[in-house]
């Protein structure tokens, strides 16, 4: 009978859809290679950063350090202030905004931005970084939101 | 002496004890032939279950004495919170998500001893032995690395209280259904891991591991709506999901498990796929695996933090060999696994279904890949690269696009071949009604291209989806000698696999919409505000009028803060929203957000307090998303779909006459 026949068209439909598969991986491969290369951010330390800002100039950072006291500088809406790293390492950030409720002095934060020269970050935006149990030691007493909870004067309780 | 400890630890060691029995009595009584030996180790499998309820009652117990003696009921818990909140300190922290976890996935076994093995004659030795070891190293986890019974040297007078995230009533639903979820993936890979070592591998195992998969991808779909949910009324970003490591781990395992639930009926009735749906079933079992190994050991969020969960290298050992086992076991196989038909056409279900299910893989690998892109890039470059939700929205959109066409081909093709004019009577009224309906949209000004084809591969299954009702309903009707409308329910009893899931497919669609309108379509504004000023997002306007606090007491919360604001639109008051952040006594660093939401059909309100001043400046964000509200009502219709779909499996003959691919068809 015609078995030849039936088996050639067999391997053939096979074939063929062996090679829709092959295709269909390698267009989402592309797509993932191209979304890839178009939303890579570098997370780095302030150490890292200094080391590596030369060659990656218009690259999107993430950059993750402690806020150095008495570097916050307030300007309506923006604001500067400093990052350090474990090994002392220092940049400065610009961000307009406000910076979330626990922003202060040792807060651990992570900048999200862009960088125009070296030791500097224009941050689009500001997270702290929420210090898990593994991490020893905790920042210095009286860093955080005790002056937060200070500072909170206006607020009235009402009849609820 | 601390008698909830000891019980508790001695109820875990024993459990581990009687695990490792299972496994031994297993092998040995198959090797023997020893029956007694056989019943033993399922019966130890029973008593593994009895020993972790044990233990997880005993830990409740300590948990509602205040037994702070025990270091982990110290640190997830304190005299003033709520009993229903002490639940959730239950599977809160490493030991006790990790006991939780352990517990549920006894239960499962237990389950599956008593309703599954003995109809397994072939591979009931197999499958408990997989079982006994696979619990057996859970349990030597908690005995020796996070025991949830260690006994402090000094007792504190309080305990630290719930992690502050936690102290939310989604909290008490959310992590269950997730972590049972997970673990509930050991049951077909059990089942697959028993057919490949028994060398069994027809549909036998396939038959009894559908109803397991199915009750896997219920509840782990339950446990993302649920996490999906949560993260939207508590995180105050205004989306609900973020494709961050821990939610990607969540979703990981059940991509294969949907693949597996498709895969299975092309191998029930064709015989074809058998090495696809091994592979799928082991590598959802992996997969939840890796994603216990993610959460626990920090891999992603912070790749130096590895080395500072002991569990973490555990772990990860853990999973090499659950990965190399089932390789091996898969190629070890391979000579056995040869399919006993051919494809016909590619214009069939067949063809439709293993796409499915490879798009189910390509889906999940795109997400494992941009979930480890920290890891390889630092393994490979020395630099820490990560890719963000754009890398994921740009990926998995078109996937998701070309998953609503699927659906809606792979709904309207028959079994073995079509004929031309059977695709153009089933595929030509959908396709140009959603062709006209995309132009409708279009002309009314919608212009994103990918909202446009989403939506319309979104009423193209539903439209295909219903015909088939209709036309099923319609013969069915014809048959009895009742009207298609009063024939309609009874199709679910008929044929509840395949009904009920034309249904899944309806919430999927139903969803599709509101991803589009809630993510493409949403509005947000941010701004800085006075007390008495006001902003606007699409035709509302957002006034601040005061901050207000109050102290609740409870939950180890200290002050609840709220920014008071009316909304308006044109003129008229639609809402007094109250956004605002929770302070907690023990946790200074980590106060929560509190969502306000205005929820109703059409769009939700969401407002967020991201910080104020001491002058009482506050920064809100809004956000105008449209249809979320669908989200939760096609997540709805897919759960329920789910359930429709158990039933008995309709009495069927393997396809093999082509005569027969049209039976169930008018």
């Amino acid at each position: 009978m015609a078995l030849d026949s039936r088996t050639v068209r067999v391997s053939g439909r096979r074939t063929r859809l062996i090679l829709l598969l092959v295709v269909a991986t390698a267009a989402i491969g592309l797509l993932a290679f191209r979304a890839a290369s178009s939303s890579v951010s570098y997370y780095v330390t302030p150490e890292e950063f200094a080391q590596q800002i030369g060659n990656k100039a218009d690259a999107r950072w993430r950059v993750g350090g402690r806020v150095v006291p008495e570097t916050i500088q307030q300007d309506g809406k923006s604001m500067t202030f400093e990052i350090q790293g474990e090994h002392g390492e220092r940049m400065s950030i610009a961000y307009t905004g406000v910076v979330p409720n626990l922003f202060g002095p040792y807060a651990f934060v992570v900048i999200d931005g862009t960088s125009d020269r070296p030791g500097h970050l224009e941050a689009s935006s500001v997270v702290i970084k929420h210090e898990n149990e593994f991490i020893a030691g905790t920042p210095p007493p009286g860093s955080i939101s005790s002056d937060i909870l200070k500072g909170l004067t206006s607020p009235t309780p009402s009849g609820r | 002496m601390n008698v909830a400890a000891t019980v508790g630890a001695s109820a875990l060691l024993t459990a581990l004890g009687a695990a490792l029995f299972a496994a031994g009595a297993s092998v040995a009584g198959h090797r023997l032939r020893h029956r007694a030996l056989l019943l033993a180790g399922r019966r130890a499998i029973l008593a593994v279950a009895l020993l972790t309820t044990t233990a997880v009652l005993t830990l409740g117990y300590a948990l509602l004495a205040n037994d702070f003696s025990i270091a982990h009921v110290a640190s997830v818990s304190s005299r003033e919170m709520q009993t229903a909140m002490r639940w959730a300190s239950l599977y809160s922290g490493q030991p006790g998500s990790l006991l939780f976890w352990t517990w549920s996935m006894s239960l499962f076994m237990a389950a599956f001893v008593l309703i599954t093995v003995p109809r397994i004659p072939w591979g009931a030795p197999h499958a408990v032995a997989t079982l006994g070891l696979v619990i057996a190293a859970f349990l030597f986890t908690l005995v020796f690395f996070a025991s949830p019974f260690r006994v402090s040297p000094v007792i504190p007078a309080d305990g630290h209280g719930l992690n502050p995230l936690l102290v939310d009533p989604g909290m008490l639903v959310h992590p269950p259904f997730l972590l049972s979820g997970l673990v509930s993936t050991v049951i077909p890979f059990a089942l697959g891991t028993a057919a490949l070592l028994s060398g069994r591998l027809d549909g036998a195992w396939v038959r009894h591991a559908r109803g397991w998969a199915l009750t896997s991808f219920l509840v782990l779909s339950v446990g993302n709506f649920l996490g999906g949910w949560w993260a939207y009324t508590v995180l105050g970003w205004g989306g609900y999901w973020g494709w961050d490591p821990v939610e990607n781990s969540a979703i990981l395992p059940l991509l294969p498990i949907i693949g597996f639930l498709h895969a299975l009926i092309v191998q029930e009735r064709r015989g074809m796929l058998k090495t696809w749906n091994v592979v799928l079933v082991l590598a959802a079992f992996c997969l939840a695996v890796f994603g216990t190994f993610n959460v626990r050991s920090g891999l992603v969020a912070s790749v130096h933090s590895f080395a500072q969960s002991e569990v973490g290298p555990y772990f990860l050992v853990l999973l090499g060999v659950t990965v190399v086992a089932s390789l091996v076991l898969i190629v070890w196989r391979l000579p056995r696994l040869r399919a006993v038909s051919e494809l016909d056409s590619l214009a069939s279900r067949e063809t439709g279904l293993i796409l499915n299910s490879y798009l189910m893989v390509a889906m999940a690998l795109v997400i494992l890949g941009g979930t480890l892109f920290p890891v390889f890039s630092e393994l490979l470059q020395d630099a820490r690269i990560t890719v963000g939700p754009p890398f994921f929205n740009e990926v998995m959109g078109p996937l998701f696009v070309v998953m609503l066409l699927l659906i809606a081909l792979g709904t309207a093709l028959p079994w073995r071949r079509a004929t031309p004019a059977l695709l153009r009577r089933r595929l030509l009224p959908p396709s140009v009604a959603a062709a006209i309906a995309v132009a409708v949209l279009f002309a009314l000004g919608m212009r994103h291209f990918g909202a446009l084809a989403a939506t319309g591969g979104a009423i193209a299954v539903a439209l295909v989806t219903s015909r088939e009702y209709v036309a099923s309903a319609r013969a069915v009707g014809r048959a009895r000698g009742v009207t298609a409308l009063q024939a309609a329910p009874s199709l679910f009893g008929r044929d509840p696999r395949r009904y009920g899931g034309y249904f899944v497919h309806l919430g999927v669609a139903v969803m599709a919409i509101a991803v589009v309108g809630s993510t493409i379509y949403r509005e947000q504004a941010r701004a800085v505000l006075a007390p008495g000023e006001s902003f606007g997002a699409r035709g509302y306007t957002f006034t601040y009028e005061r901050l207000t606090s109050r102290e609740p007491g409870v939950n180890g919360i200290e002050l609840e803060v709220y920014a008071d604001i009316r909304v308006t639109e044109g003129g008229n008051e639609v809402a007094l929203m109250q956004p605002g952040r929770r302070f907690f006594t023990n946790f200074p660093e980590q106060p929560t957000g509190i969502v306000a939401l205005d929820e109703s059909l059409t769009r939700d309100l969401y407002l967020f307090v991201q910080g104020w001043n001491a002058d009482g400046v506050a920064e809100v964000h809004a956000f105008v998303n449209p249809l979320v509200m669908w989200l939760w009502i096609g997540g709805g219709v897919y759960v329920a779909g789910g359930l429709l779909a158990y039933g008995p499996a309709r009495v069927r003959r393997p396809v093999t006459a082509l005569a027969s691919t049209e039976a169930s068809q008018a």
